[in-house]
């Protein structure tokens, strides 16, 4: 389910987009990276990748033909070998682009920092000022696609032009991981086209530098525009039913005028009441409105002009969000919000509204919903640099909960963590290691451990099988005839563990080493079956191979380097989701195989 | 390993810095200073670094103890029972491991989804080897804990599954609520199910297995069953799995009435499969959450209770005490209090090599009265004998109670000296049960034997299926000493011979007439013309807590208060005069109230009390009418349900 409005694409398929620029900005069809040579592209004709090769002469930056004030941007970048780009925020404020795989710790000059501005007119050595590191670094290696999810706010001016507010990175995210929050700049960045400070500017993305790639930008133009809501009343009733029933015919406890929308209104404590609210919108442009819709325990129901837009009417988690679109008219609408607090225990919903030209934003007042955990109970287990660092717990992977998994830091901070039930590699990451809040805070109700840092999710189906012949489609589970035996694991001197287990009677070793302080995991198996036996590799929208025996798994979201495995061909074929994997016919007998993931 | 957590150093802090208040917070009780002549409870030092949430303790060949924990690791104590002893971490990593054994040079442990062998192959100190003997599925509830093993005579192990939680215990995959016997090479046997929170169990020197149990639905109060291959012990959510060929029952849940009226005695004599506990302890007074179950095979070196077994408790950090018979084939007995004021929530007990007592505790998530998130201690006896109950025998027309010491024989023979009464609980789905069917039994003669050391009680009205109460208050030794506890609880299963010749009581009355208690006032008194001044409320949060520190009102005013008890405990709100010592002093007055706690709501008749409530059932609601105090000051607002009132209050200002 969406949670938000779609952002607009930004074609690629032509330079159109853009303003007229020289030829070192193209349309290709797709590239790749050969890791020997630096900053080289190997372009393949097409559509839909936007690619700048700068040469002598010829190295123009591009600008895009909209100007934005409030922007929402996502784009996936490549960078080849030590190349560098950057994304310069209404031509002005720069998130520079590199290829920062491994620095630590990032500068303002790597991947997702904000550049430093600069003043010639400040003493030697100063005149660099103001640049903000990324909170980490979440670069992944030079020739895999990086995503990038920008909330950008254009400084304000005064009806007198004069700035009131300071241009600011809301939010960036480099690969999952939130690396700006809040971050303010005072002014355009050192080599900004514009060097005065506007209401809006067009995005230019640096071409004087080095080539880089870019897919999928798309981009949401906001105008900082709100719903009002005039008025607002609200009448309290006393309920247990699951479905909220006809509210005449339940008695009546208290009406009154509100000015928010709050669970903290139900009076009493873990009583178990209806909020029913109902007044009017001011909506400030026509067009279509997304309403994202929660409660912690219980039921809601949203009506627009007597239109259900948000279905909640029974017993709801968090997990189940409802989310509602409608077609909205400028002008005064009338709405109901119903709040079914069934539930003695729980408490709290949460309504968002985003619209055309305004962002996502809450409607329901601060306090609505209470967080238990807090960053001042949080409780997490940190790598330690001499030895390995283990820990069981429950784990999710792919809205799945894992039960019997176990996360492992290695003293080279590239971590993993792997289901003990299937022999399954779940999720590989590096950083930080692990959250275990969720598990050790009181009772630990979700009993959770949450990697940290920036991981790449492995397909997470059993990691072997029998397969009948190459066509036999992937068991998605353990066949019923199928058994596994978790058998445990032993560590090495180092502590690194290798586990076993059992799969029909045939035993089967896994051991995860890193290969440097890199994100590289080199995984060795070792296997002694009287039959074939098939490896499921990985799994992706498309699975490419590379040179040197590598491959580039989900649209290049990371390497699998097979070479070194000489006896062994790996085979490409459609998944059972219509996606691709990678498998490897295993022969019988004692058998061993390694291959490097690295992101 | 490094933790990062920020409230943990401030608590560790706080307590560095705060010791005179922690050492007021934990003084001693009359009892406990009575109780630590004979055995004291003694500090091991944990080091400050270390979360020891103890959920498993072993002794090793060469006197290191194994302690695991919740956070999943395991410990080697050098020397434990020395002054500071050495600590070095074994193993970690493991999940929530609740139990621990020691043998053939390695330990075994349940983690939540298997049992596992740990081993040190290059004797380094570390274990290298972490061996799935046999694992288990886990639905991925908070509440699917695990436990064990204990080693059976021939070698296997056993291990018990906790049911989950869903508002209500639930067996949400294969085998929670089981008890299961798993051999060294991992083949496993479901041996009994019917279990809800089983954290205990263990075998008697006969090999007998038994386990105990919490109070929650279909646990009218903690206890203690014998289990045998295909016993079904009352929960009937794990009935689920009967289906299975190795399950050594057919019996199904729907077999099973929600609500039959009955006792768990009376509804096993119409369903075989189920067992009736060997020993009940009523909730809140012989704890409230029971744990490990440890037996005395020291050879009188720990005192004069040898075969007996001790049972630990963990809301209420104290260890009872059972002595236990079998008659006609059954096995049931005498259970006493023992020794309390421990400084966490206990969960495992061990011997140390010095036949003093290892007492492993952890809190989190559940209060407990020793207010410390987690500890290790040891229980020493002095040497000293006390003056007890040492057995309590079922006789076919009454009991026979032997004593530690010889008795005087005056108060001995005097029927003064005893009160009896018999009770059961209610065996339903619902969570809890009060005490039911109460009535009084009488001591009709008091023998005392040639010896001095034993009386023979005739009794009237004792009942099969019943726990008997019985109080030997007046009772004392030669040489003049009271009893050290004077009362135990006897859960009457049979009587040698098979027939009960207690000749029955007809007794009016009994419980069930609540107590007519004049500073609860549920209605606005017709004098307020104008209603009240001031509307107020107080609900509780989880971990027995007020959610409002502070009420205040001005005096003589007239104040509703609503109390809402939204936690899922029972709770009351007591109003009681200012003073620093007043509200131990009126939590004191209704821990003492014994069994007539639940007619009183708990409340002692005492004139520092001002205004009370009921007991509020979780999730209800009562209005309190009251006029405040003249006097201007802090009054306390407690909840005096037995073991909440030292943590669970609130101040009444006065202005």
């Amino acid at each position: 389910m969406e949670t938000a409005l779609p952002f607009t694409p930004l074609g690629l398929d032509t330079m159109d987009s853009f303003r007229p620029v020289a030829k070192n900005w193209q349309i290709v069809g797709d590239v790749y990276v050969d890791q020997t040579q630096k900053r080289t592209f190997v372009p393949t004709p097409g559509t839909g990748i936007l690619l700048n090769s700068p040469e002598k002469g010829m190295k123009e930056n591009l600008f895009t033909t909209f100007e934005h004030g409030d922007l929402e941007l996502e784009m996936d970048v490549m960078m080849p070998v030590h190349s560098n780009s950057g994304l310069y925020f209404m031509g002005r404020y720069e998130l520079q682009l590199l290829d920062s795989w491994g620095k630590e710790p990032p500068q303002h000059s790597d991947i997702g920092g904000i550049y430093q501005r600069w003043d010639n007119t400040r003493e030697k050595g100063k005149r660099g000022f103001e640049g903000h590191p990324p909170k980490v670094n979440a670069a992944k290696a030079p020739g895999l696609w990086q995503h990038f999810k920008v909330k950008f706010l254009a400084p304000r001016f005064d009806s007198e032009g004069n700035k009131i507010e300071n241009a600011r990175f809301g939010e960036v995210w480099l690969n999952g991981i939130l690396i700006h929050e809040n971050q303010e700049v005072t002014g355009p960045t050192r080599a900004a086209t514009f060097q005065d400070e506007q209401a809006k500017g067009p995005l230019m993305i640096q071409g004087d530098h080095g080539p880089v790639a870019i897919k999928n930008m798309a981009y949401k133009l906001q105008t900082g525009q709100k719903i009002g809501i005039p008025t607002l009343s609200m009448k309290e009733y006393s309920n247990t039913a699951l479905k909220i029933p006809n509210l005449d015919t339940l008695a009546l406890e208290r009406e009154i005028q509100a000015d928010s929308l709050s669970a903290l209104m139900v009076s009493g404590n873990n009583s178990q009441k209806i909020l029913a609210y109902s007044g009017t919108m001011e909506v400030p442009v026509s067009g279509e409105y997304l309403f994202d819709m929660m409660v912690s325990g219980g039921g809601a129901l949203l009506l627009i002009n007597k239109d259900t837009v948000a279905d909640l009417n029974g017993d709801f988690f968090p997990e189940d969000r409802a989310i509602g679109r409608a077609q909205l008219q400028k002008g005064q609408v009338p709405f109901t919000f119903i709040y079914n607090k069934h539930r003695p225990y729980r408490s709290g919903f949460e309504l968002f509204v985003e619209g055309p030209g305004i962002a996502k934003y809450s409607l329901h007042a601060p306090g609505s919903i209470k967080r238990q955990e807090t960053d001042e109970n949080r409780i997490v287990i940190e790598p330690n640099e001499t030895e390995t660092v283990l820990q069981r717990g429950f784990l999710m992977h792919e809205g799945q909960k894992r039960t019997h998994t176990i996360s492992v830091a290695t003293p080279q901070g590239i971590h993993y963590a792997f289901d003990l039930a299937t022999g399954t590699l779940l999720l590989a990451w590096g950083g930080e290691f692990l959250d275990v809040t969720k598990m050790w805070f009181g009772r630990g109700g979700q009993q959770l451990e949450t990697p940290l840092g920036l991981a790449i999710s492995i397909h997470g189906d059993p990691d072997f099988a029998f397969l009948e012949n190459e066509k036999t489609s992937w068991p998605d589970s353990i066949p019923q005839n199928t058994r596994y035996r978790q058998l445990g694991y032993e560590l090495d001197k180092t502590g690194t563990p290798e586990f076993g287990i059992e799969l029909d009677q045939t035993v089967l070793t896994n051991k995860f080493v890193p290969t440097d302080s890199l994100r590289r995991l080199q995984r060795f198996i070792t296997v002694d079956a009287d039959t074939d036996i098939w490896h499921k590799l990985a799994e992706g929208s498309r699975i490419e191979a590379l040179a040197q025996n590598t491959y580039g798994i989900d649209d290049k979201q990371y390497f699998l380097d097979f070479s070194g495995n000489a006896a062994y061909t790996p085979v490409i074929r459609e998944s059972r989701d219509g996606g691709e994997e990678l498998l490897v016919k295993i022969p019988k007998g004692e058998q061993k195989l390694a291959y490097i993931l690295s992101w | 390993m490094k933790y990062r957590n920020t409230v943990y150093s401030f608590l560790l802090l706080a307590l560095a810095l705060a010791t005179g208040s922690k050492a007021l917070a934990q003084a001693k009780t009359e009892i406990q200073k009575k109780e630590a002549q004979f055995y004291k409870i003694v500090d091991v030092p944990i080091p400050e670094d270390i979360v020891l949430e103890v959920g498993g303790l072993a002794l090793t060949e060469d006197n290191k103890l194994g302690v695991s924990t919740r956070r999943g690791e395991v410990w080697l104590l050098e020397d434990p029972t020395g002054k500071s002893p050495k600590y070095s971490r074994y193993a970690h990593g493991l999940h929530e491991a609740l139990g621990l054994a020691y043998r053939d040079n390695g330990f075994y442990l349940a983690q939540r989804g298997e049992l596992t062998r740990l081993e040190d192959r290059d004797g380094d100190g570390k274990a290298d080897r972490y061996r799935t003997v046999y694992s288990w599925p886990l639905s991925g509830n908070y509440h699917d804990y695990s436990y064990g093993p204990k080693f059976t005579s021939n070698g296997d192990m056993l291990v018990t599954l906790n049911l989950g939680w869903i508002g209500f215990g639930a067996s949400l995959v294969k085998w929670r609520g089981w008890l299961l016997k798993i051999t060294p090479d991992g083949e496993m046997t479901p041996i009994a199910t019917g279990l809800r929170s089983p954290a205990g169990f263990g075998t008697n020197a006969e090999g007998d297995i038994f386990y105990t149990e919490n109070q929650g639905d279909w646990v009218g109060s903690g206890r203690m069953t014998h289990l045998e291959s295909g016993d079904f012990a009352g929960n009937p959510s794990g009935l689920r799995w009967t289906d299975d060929p190795k399950s050594p029952l057919k019996l199904k849940p729907e077999d099973i009435m929600d609500e039959s009226g009955m006792s768990l005695y009376e509804y096993a004599e119409k369903v075989p499969e189920l067992k009736a506990p060997a020993i009940w302890f009523p909730h809140t007074i012989l704890g409230i959450s029971t744990s490990d179950i440890l037996i005395d095979d020291s050879e009188g070196k720990f005192g004069p209770f040898e075969g007996q077994m001790f049972v630990g408790d963990q809301g209420h950090s104290k260890i009872m005490r059972v002595a236990m018979e079998k008659i006609n084939g059954v096995y049931q007995g005498a259970a006493f209090p023992f020794v309390e004021g421990f400084s966490s929530g206990i969960l495992r007990m061990i011997w140390g090599n010095d036949n003093s007592m290892f007492v492993g505790m952890t809190s989190r998530g559940w209060s407990s009265t020793g207010s410390e998130n987690f500890g290790l201690q040891r229980l020493v006896w002095t040497g000293k004998t006390p003056f007890e109950m040492r057995t309590i025998q079922a006789q076919d027309d009454g009991f026979l109670l032997e004593f530690t010491k010889p008795i005087d024989p005056k108060t001995a023979s005097d029927l003064a000296s005893y009160q009896m009464a018999t009770f059961t609980y209610a065996y339903r789905k619902k969570y809890g049960s009060p005490i039911v069917d109460q009535q009084k039994a009488m001591v009709h003669k008091a023998e005392v034997s040639e010896d001095g050391m034993s009386v023979k009680l005739t009794v009237h009205g004792m009942r099969l299926g019943y726990i008997h109460q019985l109080k030997a208050g007046g009772v004392k030794s030669q040489k003049g000493e009271s009893l050290l506890h004077t009362t135990g609880y006897y859960t009457l299963n049979q009587v040698p011979g098979g027939t009960l010749k207690s000749p029955t009581l007809q007794v009016a009355g009994g419980s069930g007439t609540k107590a007519d208690q004049p500073k609860r006032v549920n209605q606005m008194p017709v004098t307020w013309m104008d209603g009240p001044d001031k509307k107020l409320r107080m609900g509780t949060l989880p971990g027995l807590k007020f959610d409002e520190p502070e009420l205040v009102v001005e005096r003589n005013s007239l104040v509703q208060l609503t109390f809402e008890n939204n936690d899922d405990m029972l709770h009351n709100l007591v109003i009681v005069q200012p003073g620093p010592d007043n509200a131990d002093e009126v939590g004191r007055l209704a821990m003492e109230l014994g069994l007539q706690g639940p007619d009183l709501n708990y409340v002692p008749n005492s004139d520092l009390v001002l205004y009370h409530t009921g007991i509020l059932q979780p999730e209800t609601v009562e209005n309190l009418y009251f006029q405040v105090p003249k006097r201007r000051g802090e009054y306390w607002i407690l909840c005096t349900f037995p073991g909440h009132s030292t943590t669970m209050r609130a101040k009444l200002i006065v202005k």
